[in-house]
C-alpha cells in the first residue's frame, strides 16, 4: 500500500509557451488548471460570504442593495460545492493519483485538461450570470440561460475530469496492482470518481429540463422562480457527500502504514470510503429523506430506515475512517505525514457537517429551513477544501510546500472553518432563516453570531490566499 | 542429492494490459445512462402529478400526452429496430477488425454510421408527423428535451462512427479496441433509446 514508481517519463519535455497549458498532458499542469482557480475562488467565495455575513448583522439595515445582497446569496449557493470543492479534490486526485497507481500521467490526459478549461469557462459564466440578473429563484432573471449554460459546462468540465481519474484507476495502474490493493487515497478517487459519472449527468439532464423550460412557456418547472427548487438538490447534501468520498480517501492515503498492521483495517478504510460515496443514491434520486416522529411507533421505525440509509451511512463512512486515523495517531504522532493535519481536521469538519444535516432533517428538532442548513453546507465544503490542501501537501511528499505556509493554512483555515459555520448552527436554532438578510430578528446574540461568522469567513480568505501563493511559490522552486 | 522432487511452476504469465480506450467507453455509457435514465425518471414524476382524464375506451388515465397527439408507431418502432440492427453491425465491425478484414471492417462502420443518421431522420420523421408545439405545455417541452438529448448522443455516436470508419479504412485495425468500444457505445444507445421509446411512445 505505498506509492509506486511511476515509469521514467519518455516524452518530449514541454516548451513553456503560454499556450502550454491548453495542450499539456501532464498531471501537474492540468491539476493546476484546475486546482489554482478553484483556489482563488475559494478566496472570492469567502470574501463574498463575509460580504453576506456582515449584511445579515442586522436585519434592520442595509449595507448593500437588496439586489446585492441576492446576487451575493445566489453565487454562495449556486458555487461551493462546485467552485471549489470538487474541483480542489479532483484537482488534488489529478495530482497524486497517477503516482499512487504507477501511472506517468493521468489517463486521457486531454479530456482531463479540457474539463479543466471548461469547467473554468462555466464559472466564469455562473459568476458573471449572477452579477448581471442570472439568478435562479429570481421573480424576473433575464439572464438565467447564462448561468444554466454555465453550470451545464462546470458540470460537464468535472465529469471530464472525474472520467480521466476513474480511468487512470481502473485502467491504467500497475498491471500487478489489484483494485484492492490500491492505496486508499486512489481507491477513494476511484469510488468517488464513479460516483459523479453517475450522479452529475442527473444534474446535466435536470439542467436541459429547466433551460428548454425556461426558454419555451416555463409550463414544468416554473421558469426562474421555480429553477432554485428544481436544481437545489444538486448544490449540497448529499451531492457533496459524493465528493467527500475523495476527502475521506486521501486522509486514508496520508495514514501512516506499519508493516505488521492488519489487512483488515485496509478493507475497514475502503469499506469506510464506499459507505460515504453511497450518498450517491440520495443523489440520483434527488431525494433527501425527512424523518417525522409523528406517528404510530412502527411507523416511526418505518421512518428511520430510509431516514438512517439516506442521512447516517455517509456519517458512518467518515467515523470509519476517523476512527482509523486516530488509531494511527495512537501509533506514534512522528509517523504522521504533513498533510495529516489539515486532511484530518478537514474530514473532522466534513463529519460535523454531516452530522448537522442530518439533524436538520429530524422534523422534531424544528431547523429545517434555517441558517443551520448553511452552517453545514460551510462545513462540507470548507472542510473538503482542507482535505485537499492535506492531499496536496501530503501526498506529494510534503516537500514541494514549504512548511510554514502549509502550517499557517491548516490552523488559519481550520478556524475559519469553525468560526465561519458553527455560529450559524447557533443561529439555525434560534430561528434565524436561511438565504434571508430581512425577514428575522437580529437583536442580541444573532448580531454577534453572524458577525462571527463574518470573521470566520475573512480568516478562510486568508488561509485561500496563502495556500495559493504557497502553491504558485513552490512550484517556481520545483522548475 | 536429496530425494525430494524438486517441482518447479512455470512463471506466471504478465498481467494483460488494460484497455484505457474500452474502459472510459465503459465509465461514459454509464453516465450516459445516468443522463437518459434520469432524465425519465422526471418525466415519470410530473407524469405522475398530472391529473385524471377519462381515456377514448372510458379508462381512467393520466393526462400527460394531449389527447389529439398521435404518437407515430411505424416510425417509432421503425428507430427502436433500427437501433437494435446498429448494434449487429457495430459487433460485425469487431468481428472484422479481429480478423484484419479492413475492407468489412470498413464497411460495417460505414453502414452503422449510415443507419445512425437513418435513426436521426426517423427522430426528425416522429417529431414532424406528431406536430407538437414546443411552447403548448408541459408535455412538449420534456417530449423535446428528452428526446433532442437522446438525439444528441445518437450524433455523436454517429461520429464515432466516422471516426473509427477512417481509421479502419487506413488499415488501423491494431487498435482493435476502438472497435470494441465504438460497439459498446452503440450499445448503450440502443439501450438509452429502447428505454425512451418504451416510457414515451409506448407507455405515452
Amino acid at each position: 500500500m505505498t506509492a509506486v514508481q511511476p515509469p521514467a517519463a519518455t516524452a518530449a519535455p514541454h516548451r513553456a509557451t503560454a499556450v502550454a497549458p491548453l495542450v499539456s498532458t501532464d498531471s501537474r499542469t492540468i491539476a493546476a488548471v484546475v486546482g489554482v482557480p478553484a483556489g482563488i475562488w475559494l478566496l472570492v467565495y469567502a470574501v463574498v460570504a463575509a460580504l453576506y455575513s456582515l449584511e445579515r448583522i442586522d436585519s434592520t439595515r442595509r449595507v448593500f442593495e437588496d439586489e446585492a445582497t441576492a446576487q451575493f446569496a445566489s453565487l454562495l449557493r449556486s458555487t461551493a460545492l462546485y467552485g471549489f470543492a470538487a474541483p480542489l479534490l479532483l484537482g488534488t486526485a489529478v495530482l497524486v493519483v497517477p503516482r499512487l497507481v504507477g501511472s506517468r500521467t493521468v489517463a486521457l490526459a486531454r479530456t482531463a485538461s479540457f474539463g479543466g478549461w471548461l469547467w473554468l469557462a462555466g464559472l466564469v459564466m455562473v459568476a458573471w450570470a449572477a452579477v448581471v440578473d442570472g439568478r435562479p429563484g429570481a421573480e424576473q432573471a433575464s439572464m438565467l440561460d447564462l448561468h444554466l449554460l454555465g453550470m451545464g459546462a462546470v458540470v460537464v468540465g468535472l465529469l471530464a475530469v472525474a472520467l480521466s481519474v476513474f480511468t487512470t484507476v481502473f485502467a491504467s495502474r500497475r498491471p500487478d496492482l489489484a483494485l484492492a490493493d490500491a492505496q486508499p487515497a486512489a481507491w477513494g478517487a476511484f469510488v468517488s470518481s464513479f460516483a459523479m459519472l453517475l450522479s452529475l449527468p442527473v444534474l446535466l439532464g435536470t439542467l436541459v429540463y429547466v433551460a428548454v423550460d425556461l426558454r419555451y412557456g416555463q409550463f414544468a418547472f416554473g421558469g426562474a422562480e421555480g429553477a432554485a427548487g428544481h436544481l437545489g438538490w444538486a448544490l449540497g447534501a448529499p451531492q457533496s457527500y459524493v465528493v467527500a468520498a475523495l476527502g475521506a480517501g486521501i486522509l486514508a492515503g496520508i495514514l501512516p502504514r506499519s508493516p505488521g498492521a492488519p489487512r483488515a483495517l485496509g478493507a475497514a478504510l475502503q469499506v469506510g470510503i464506499a459507505l460515504v460515496a453511497a450518498a450517491v443514491v440520495g443523489s440520483v434520486t434527488q431525494t433527501v429523506v425527512q424523518l417525522d416522529a409523528e406517528g404510530s411507533a412502527g411507523e416511526t421505525v418505518r421512518n428511520l430506515v430510509p431516514w438512517a440509509f439516506y442521512n447516517l451511512l455517509p456519517v458512518l463512512g467518515v467515523l470509519a475512517v476517523l476512527a482509523a486515523a486516530l488509531l494511527a495517531v495512537r501509533s506514534g504522532v512522528r509517523q504522521l505525514g504533513a498533510g495529516f493535519a489539515p486532511a484530518f481536521l478537514g474530514m473532522g469538519m466534513v463529519l460535523t457537517g454531516m452530522v448537522g444535516h442530518a439533524l436538520s432533517t429530524v422534523e422534531a428538532v424544528g431547523v429545517g429551513g434555517t441558517v443551520l442548513d448553511e452552517g453545514t453546507g460551510l462545513y462540507v465544503a470548507y472542510g473538503l477544501a482542507l482535505a485537499a490542501w492535506g492531499g496536496v501537501v501530503g501526498l506529494q511528499g510534503g516537500r514541494r510546500i514549504a512548511v510554514r505556509p502549509a502550517v499557517v493554512v491548516t490552523g488559519v483555515g481550520f478556524l475559519g472553518t469553525v468560526l465561519s459555520s458553527l455560529p450559524m448552527y447557533v443561529a439555525g436554532f434560534m430561528d434565524q432563516p436561511s438565504w434571508d438578510s430581512v425577514d428575522y430578528d437580529s437583536s442580541g446574540a444573532v448580531a454577534l453570531l453572524n458577525g462571527a461568522s463574518a470573521a470566520g469567513h475573512l480568516l478562510v480568505a486568508l488561509a485561500a490566499l496563502t495556500a495559493v501563493a504557497a502553491v504558485v511559490r513552490s512550484k517556481g522552486e520545483a522548475a | 542429492m536429496s530425494g525430494a522432487l524438486e517441482v518447479r511452476f512455470p512463471d506466471a504469465a504478465p498481467a494483460a494490459p488494460r484497455n484505457v480506450v474500452v474502459s472510459a467507453t465503459v465509465a461514459v455509457a454509464a453516465a450516459g445512462s445516468m443522463l437518459v435514465f434520469g432524465m425519465l425518471g422526471t418525466w415519470f414524476r410530473f407524469r405522475d402529478a398530472a391529473p385524471l382524464r377519462e381515456s377514448s375506451s372510458g379508462k381512467m388515465i393520466r393526462d400527460w400526452l394531449p389527447a389529439d397527439i398521435p404518437v407515430p408507431e411505424v416510425a417509432t418502432n421503425t428507430m427502436a429496430i433500427t437501433m437494435v440492427v446498429i448494434c449487429v453491425i457495430a459487433q460485425w465491425a469487431v468481428y472484422s477488425a479481429k480478423r484484419d478484414d479492413s475492407r468489412h471492417a470498413t464497411m460495417a462502420l460505414a453502414l452503422t454510421a449510415f443507419l445512425g443518421l437513418a435513426a436521426v431522420n426517423a427522430q426528425v420523421a416522429i417529431w414532424v408527423q406528431m406536430g407538437l408545439v414546443l411552447m403548448d405545455g408541459a408535455y412538449q417541452t420534456m417530449f423535446y428535451a428528452v428526446t433532442g438529448t437522446v438525439l444528441a448522443l445518437i450524433v455523436s455516436g454517429v461520429a464515432f462512427s466516422l471516426v473509427a470508419m477512417f481509421r479502419a479504412a487506413a488499415g488501423r485495425l491494431g487498435d482493435r479496441d476502438v472497435f470494441t468500444a465504438h460497439a459498446l457505445y452503440w450499445y448503450f444507445l440502443a439501450t438509452a433509446f429502447i428505454a425512451l421509446w418504451f416510457v414515451v411512445y409506448v407507455q405515452k
